[in-house]
């Protein structure tokens, strides 16, 4: 598996991810996780290990940042917020995506009035 | 920006990976606790709330595997494994490991030192400005003969050629040099202004020669600090070099040294110890200078179009002064790097050849190590594929462990390297033009760390090739010793044996050549012992010995003195391979001159100024007639110049004049044979004998003494010194070993070549053995079941051996086949290192073919013997 063939899916699982960030403010891994799982209604079946590579990587882009502390339970655990480049690259990706989406939503409706 | 962080990161979390795995694995660990937590708060029992945590992660191996992908590198992360795994192997089996490691490095330790010194004396550019623009000029009767500009024809070249901004002559020599420190000899060149200029040198003291400017030296920095044990206090004094006052204006840097081309005559001190003003006469009557000229092509002129000026330049200094000597000889003009080297290259690049040759034997033994360990990893390679490894994935981890081979054996090859190096600038520093420079450099480094890279793909492939093709299927259903699967890994394994015992004949064939010269060089006739001879070079200094009889007087008396002294049994002066005097023609009396044309198309005959006692000193035949005394107007002279210039008719009798018709009339009285005693790979010469109370009117400044002696003759070395102090304390001899030494020293570079070349061939044959006994053993382990099921149904112990030797002796016989033809092809490489034997000589060939095979059967005869003596039970219940 080379990490290229999965930027895509890194890609929107890490919009998702700064999205949800940006939402709820820091969080840990597990909520996170469950924070999506619940904003999709249970949709997105997300294999919730998945997240921590998406995690990684974007750390390394700089567009989060961790520092362990305790959950809720008292866990020690890994807490992950957003960085101001992160927020940055948020509203770039968030308007690209509705560009992107909007060029699709178009594209359904022109086929939508030819039939 | 981005990127540049994300590489930083990634590089960072590659070196703390041990911290970040166990950060993943705590960071999951709570992810399941407080999955598990969630579930068990709706309603779950704390089992199954685990189980669906679990669950609801995924795989956490497959997590902490991508996570550990994506973070770093993935190649360098395999690779680390890979290593890990490697040097896990290589604690299993270090025998394994150190021969491989061993055999790589004497195979990289050579070609690195030969490559360094090829290096040094024909990649590396001169230390001086601009290189590459530097030109050798001269004029040449012949291509073997190095040349030389006549100074007139210097002084017009320097005015009016224009592809130059720098032309400069020089001329070496050896003189005394006395100062209050006492008198020693030293080796000088005198220079003409523009050295300086193109060789970019400043002294580290003092100044350089004004234009002009006359009586003043500079010494090498070396010298300065031998002679004066200092370098700055120098500058200013006094001293009289050969009687003349001479001011020392300045010092060299340490790393100034002079590499222009040697002058043919330049006695055996290798470097410069003084340099002194060159003024070049445009005089072209009279004694005219021979000097050696190297000059700096402008910038943007082609050689090409520097000899064509060059040419036109000759052609006008023709018309004006026109001169059959000149018409005769043509123009050479070659960049400076290429006369430098001179012979030098074609004997390094054999030596390359030879040494790469041994690196391949060197990396056929590795390739055969791994291939006997690949036979025993087949299994655990099939599986490693069964279980999901790819093919790829596999061949990485081979590679890797080839490469840690390789950098291993590189690393120590890089000691080994450093040793050779020593070893050969100790045998004999002189013997290639700038071999005392021999450094392992960044370049040497580069080639070498290319070489072992490509040798690790060399002896990786084979192993790799075999592994390729393993089916887990198959290979897992074998038992442990499969016969067929081995069969083709014997196959390429022996394959690789026959093609490194072919190598490894090439080369001893050529060491045999090799040998063979110096052995035809040093076979001495008989009477000739050149150990019981001190040979000790003088040359009068001084004004008082530009007198004829003063010179006498000082042979005359250093021979009485000489002969005197206990355990001298003769001794006798030769100007021999010293002050060398020639004429074109022995005139015999009443002759007509030659022509100009007919005096240049002569070679030389040399004038051998010497004394009665040479025959016994040096055990010369006389073949006719008798040798002649000191005070005789008499010569004797050698076969070949009978041969030449008397066919037929008797010489003896005859009355000659030598080099011109003012000399004296002299009697040939004897003929002697032929003696090669200063050069051993020169052919004979034409030589006439003069006595040196008749011959001296040639000049005699400079002369071997050459005394036999009854016993040890270094034994006698100082008294000898004494002597000569005694007669006239300003004059030192030059240089004084046995003739035997300087005989040996006269073919200083074939004996290098001789010691590299039998070296490498000794390597080659002890690496090849290594490599047939290794295959032989280990098919012989292969084979034990059947070898025991033979001797169990009545096999004799006599046609195990057979049979196993008889194998050996197949692959053996075809690769003295494919070495023969090898070396057929190859030999003629080396024609110009050879002297007195051919290329193709068969003796050679035989006896080196004959040498391998024994060798190699013996390599044989080991692990058969072993076979024979299996013990058919235990061989057969051994799994």
């Amino acid at each position: 598996m080379t990490p290229d063939k999965n930027d895509v899916l890194y890609g929107t699982l890490g919009l998702i991810v700064i999205k949800t960030l940006e939402a709820m403010g820091p969080l840990h891994g597990y909520r996170i996780a469950r924070r999506i799982e619940q904003i999709s209604g249970n949709q997105l079946a997300l294999n919730q290990g998945t997240l921590y590579p998406a995690l990684i990587k974007l750390e390394q882009m700089g567009w989060i940042s961790s520092k362990w502390g305790t959950s809720e339970s008292g866990r020690r655990v890994k807490i992950y917020a957003l960085t101001r480049a992160g927020r940055k690259e948020l509203q770039k990706a968030e308007a690209q995506w509705q560009r992107a989406t909007s060029i699709v939503e178009r594209f359904l409706k022109i086929s939508e009035n030819v039939s | 920006m981005t990127r540049l962080r994300t590489f930083v990161s990634r590089l960072w979390a590659l070196l703390r990976a041990r911290q970040m795995d166990r950060d993943v694995d705590d960071e999951i660990a709570s992810h399941l606790a407080e999955a598990k937590d969630e579930y068990i708060r709706q309603g779950l029992s704390p089992e199954n709330a685990h189980q669906a945590a679990l669950r609801s992660f995924g795989g956490v191996t497959q997590a902490r595997q991508i996570h550990r992908q994506v973070r770093s590198f993935a190649w360098l992360d395999d690779f680390r494994q890979d290593l890990r795994f490697t040097i896990r192997a290589v604690r299993r089996s270090p025998g394994f490991a150190a021969v491989a490691i061993l055999t790589l490095a004497l195979g990289i330790g050579m070609t690195t030192a030969v490559f360094s010194v090829f290096n040094a004396v024909v990649l590396r550019p001169v230390a001086y400005p601009n290189p590459e623009r530097l030109v050798w000029l001269a004029t040449v009767g012949s291509d073997a003969e190095p040349g030389f500009v006549s100074a007139p024809d210097f002084v017009d070249w320097r005015e009016q050629a224009e592809s130059f901004d720098g032309m400069a002559a020089y001329g070496s020599g050896d003189g005394t040099l006395s100062s209050v420190e006492g008198a020693t000899r030293v080796r000088y060149d005198t220079v003409t202004e523009d050295f300086w200029r193109l060789t970019g040198a400043q002294p580290s003291f003092g100044r350089l020669p004004r234009p002009g400017e006359r009586g003043v030296a500079l010494l090498s920095d070396g010298f300065a600090r031998q002679w004066f044990s200092s370098g700055q206090e120098v500058v200013g004094r006094s001293v009289t070099i050969d009687g003349r006052p001479v001011t020392i204006i300045g010092v060299l840097p340490r790393d100034f040294r002079f590499h222009f081309p040697r002058p043919a005559f330049t006695g055996f001190r290798p470097d410069v110890d003084v340099y002194r003003p060159l003024f070049a006469s445009s005089a072209r009557s009279g004694p005219v200078q021979l000097l050696d000229v190297v000059a700096r092509l402008r910038p943007g002129v082609t050689l090409e179009r520097a000899r064509a000026e060059m040419e036109t330049v000759r052609a006008r200094i023709a018309q004006a002064h026109p001169s059959p000597f000149n018409n005769r000889r043509r123009l050479r003009l070659v960049p400076l790097q290429e006369q430098l080297m001179g012979g030098a290259r074609l004997a390094l690049v054999v030596m390359l050849v030879a040494v790469v040759f041994v690196l391949l034997i060197a990396c056929g033994n590795a390739a055969n190590l791994l291939l006997a360990r690949a036979s025993v990893r087949h299994r655990e390679i099939a599986i490693r594929v069964a279980i999901g490894a790819g093919r790829g994935r596999v061949l990485k981890q081979l590679f890797v462990e080839t490469l840690a081979l390789a950098t291993s054996g590189t690393a120590a090859g890089l000691v080994i390297a450093r040793l050779g190096i020593e070893m050969i600038l100790r045998i004999n520093p002189q013997a290639a033009p700038r071999l005392a420079e021999t450094n392992i450099d960044i370049r040497v480094l580069g080639v070498v760390l290319s070489v072992s890279v490509l040798s690790a793909l060399i002896f990786g492939l084979a192993p790799a090739l075999a592994l390729w093709s393993v089916d887990p299927n198959h290979a897992l259903k074998d038992r442990a010793r499969n016969v067929s699967a081995g069969v083709g890994h014997v196959r390429v394994r022996r394959l690789l044996v026959g093609a490194e015992l072919a190598l490894a004949l090439v080369l001893l064939i050529g060491a045999g050549l090799m040998l063979k010269s110096v052995w035809h060089m040093s076979a001495y006739p008989p009477g000739f012992e050149p150990g019981q001879v001190l040979s000790m070079e003088l040359e009068l200094s001084g004004q008082e010995y530009s007198q004829t009889q003063r010179r006498i007087a000082f042979v005359d008396a250093l021979l009485t003195a000489v002969r005197a002294e206990a355990g001298v049994e003769a001794a006798s002066i030769s100007t021999h391979g010293s002050f060398r005097t020639r004429t074109q023609f022995l005139m015999t009396d009443g002759e007509r001159p030659p022509s100009p044309e007919e005096f240049v198309a002569r070679s030389p005959i040399t004038i051998n100024v010497t004394s009665e006692a040479l025959p016994r000193v040096m055990g010369l035949q006389i073949v006719r007639g008798r040798w002649m005394n000191d005070d005789e107007r008499a010569v004797v002279i050698n076969e070949s110049l009978a041969r030449r210039d008397f066919n037929g008719s008797d010489p003896l009798g005859r009355r000659i004049r030598l080099i011109g018709p003012q000399m004296p009339v002299l009697t040939i009285v004897g003929i002697v044979a032929d003696l090669r005693y200063s050069k051993l790979d020169a052919l004979p010469e034409a030589e006439v004998y003069v006595p040196y109370r008749t011959g001296d009117p040639f000049g005699v400044f400079g002369f071997f003494a050459l005394i036999r002696t009854t016993g040890e003759p270094l034994a006698v070395a100082p008294r000898i010194r004494k002597l000569v102090s005694e007669i006239d304390q300003t004059q030192v001899p030059d240089t004084v070993m046995t003739l035997e030494q300087a005989l040996a020293e006269s073919i200083a570079p074939r004996r290098l070549n001789l010691f590299l070349l039998g070296a490498f061939a000794i390597a080659a044959l002890v690496l090849a053995v290594i490599g047939t006994y290794g295959v032989m053993a280990y098919s012989v382990t292969q084979r034990v079941h059947e070898i025991g099921i033979r001797i169990a149904l009545g096999a004799r112990r006599a046609e195990v051996i057979r049979m196993i030797v008889n194998q050996g002796i197949s692959v053996t016989l075809a690769a003295v086949i494919v070495g023969l033809l090898g070396a057929l092809a190859l030999s003629s490489l080396m024609e110009g290192l050879l002297y007195g034997v051919q290329p193709r000589d068969p003796l050679t060939f035989a006896i080196a073919a004959v040498a391998l095979a024994a060798t190699a059967v013996v390599a044989c005869w080991a692990p058969a013997l072993k076979a024979a003596q299996a013990d058919p039970t235990s061989a057969l219940r051994y799994e």
